[in-house]
């Protein structure tokens, strides 16, 4: 008898404290950290529009490593980089990217996410975020080495707000590093790709 | 020997099943998740049918829910750049700005999104079925219906409407100064202003992910109101 009343009480508190966990949902707005506004760019660019640009190799959020010259002679390339996971702007401008996917496979282009962030932390933002339908990579580890090379590491560690265009024979052909509490107007990216 | 006191009621051992318990937690859990937060707080302002009217509108929340809407009615905003949307809005073809305030409608509904925002793409099935309820509706005259694309450019706002296929004009809110105004902090939102004679008054509003229920509760002093 006291066996079978402690084991009623036990599914009973397991049962309340699942439903209870689960009806707790937090949201997504509440987990984004609102840092302060901060300098508009704050880096020095290392390539120019008409340079070849620098290749790399980054893990992404789907276990797959990628590498950027292997879109040589087939895709365009957008390169996002955005500072950093759980921050307000960041957080608002891949959805945004991913909603407009066509504009990019229009013009024969991907578009890479990256950050400075590492993959779990990317993996969990993303997730929280809903679909996002392209490559995400992590350019945790070396810190920003990528973002470095591009010449848009802040010197607080995360990565200025830009986006770079780069054509099927790997030649840079748009650049802008924005300012990092704005989100970049779409439609100059899309302009940036009908023009290529 | 003493004899072991008998449990009653409940407890009873005979009575006693481990699915009685099971239930009750169930039962309990329920009670708790229909209060717990919802996935986007939402606040869904709305009135009971049968409120007292004033200037023709049913009483809804007092003004001090939206910052500022007198601001935020005058405050102008770029025309829409498709004709259509002009005649639907009833703005003439050779305006470039307007203000929510030179819409002559009796019922106002204002539909806030941002084109990045993932909750708004989500939200965007159930923003259309508000407008397809208001249009199919034989009963209600006189309204507008106005998406404001918060922080969005204009290409961003016609992107979010032919992606996600909006049925309602929608205009870009680059500066964020009405959607500020009216009290937007997070999108999406929605408000429903009414206005028989006088000013507007607020009927409704939500904020956060648009559901279904959300929606059917959004609008539901629009078919409550007296007439």
């Amino acid at each position: 008898m006291k066996n079978r009343l402690i084991f009623c009480f036990c599914i009973f508190g397991i049962l309340f404290a699942a439903l209870n966990i689960s009806a707790q949902t937090v949201d997504l707005p509440d987990l984004i950290f609102q840092p302060e506004p901060m300098t508009g760019t704050d880096s020095e660019l290392r390539v120019a529009l008409g340079d070849t640009a620098p290749d790399f190799e980054l893990p992404s959020i789907s276990g797959e490593t990628i590498r950027l010259s292997d879109y040589r002679g087939a895709k365009n390339v957008v390169l996002s980089f955005v500072p950093a996971a759980w921050t307000p702007v960041c957080s608002s401008q891949w959805p945004g990217y991913n909603l407009a996917l066509d504009y990019f496979e229009e013009e024969d282009a991907v578009i890479l996410g990256i950050t400075v962030d590492n993959l779990p932390t990317l993996h969990a933002w993303t997730t929280a975020m809903g679909v996002i339908d392209f490559p995400v990579l992590s350019d945790f580890y070396p810190h920003g080495q990528v973002a470095q090379c591009y010449g848009v590491l802040r010197n607080s560690g995360v990565s200025e707000r830009a986006l770079f265009l780069i054509d099927k024979q790997g030649i840079i052909r748009f650049i802008d590093v924005h300012n990092i509490n704005e989100r970049p107007p779409l439609e100059e990216l899309v302009n940036a790709l009908r023009a290529l | 020997m003493k004899q072991k006191p008998k449990m009653r009621g409940l407890f009873k051992a005979k009575r006693f099943h481990p699915f009685a318990a099971l239930a009750s937690g169930i039962l309990l859990a329920l009670l708790h998740t229909a209060e717990a937060v919802e996935y986007c707080a939402v606040q869904v302002d709305t009135i009971s049918a049968g409120a007292s009217s004033e200037n023709g509108c049913p009483t809804g929340l007092s003004e001090k829910s939206l910052p500022s809407l007198t601001q935020a009615l005058s405050l102008k905003l770029p025309a829409p750049s498709l004709s259509s949307d002009r005649e639907r809005l009833g703005l003439d073809a050779n305006e470039n700005e307007f203000s929510l305030a030179e819409l002559d409608a009796d019922l106002l509904v204002i539909l806030v999104f941002d084109m990045y925002c993932h909750v708004c793409h989500q939200s965007a099935k159930n923003m259309r079925w508000v407008v397809d309820q208001i249009e199919g509706n034989p009963g209600i005259e006189n309204y507008k219906v106005i998406g404001l694309g918060r922080g969005d450019t204009e290409f961003e706002v016609q992107t979010f409407r032919k992606k996600l296929k909006l049925n309602f004009p929608a205009v870009p809110d680059r500066d964020k100064q009405v959607t500020d105004a009216l009290g937007v902090r997070r999108t999406p939102g929605g408000y429903i202003l009414c206005k028989k004679t006088g000013e507007y008054r607020l009927l409704s509003s939500f904020r956060g992910y648009l559901s279904k229920r959300k929606a059917e509760e959004f609008l539901a002093p629009v078919f409550a109101a007296d007439p």
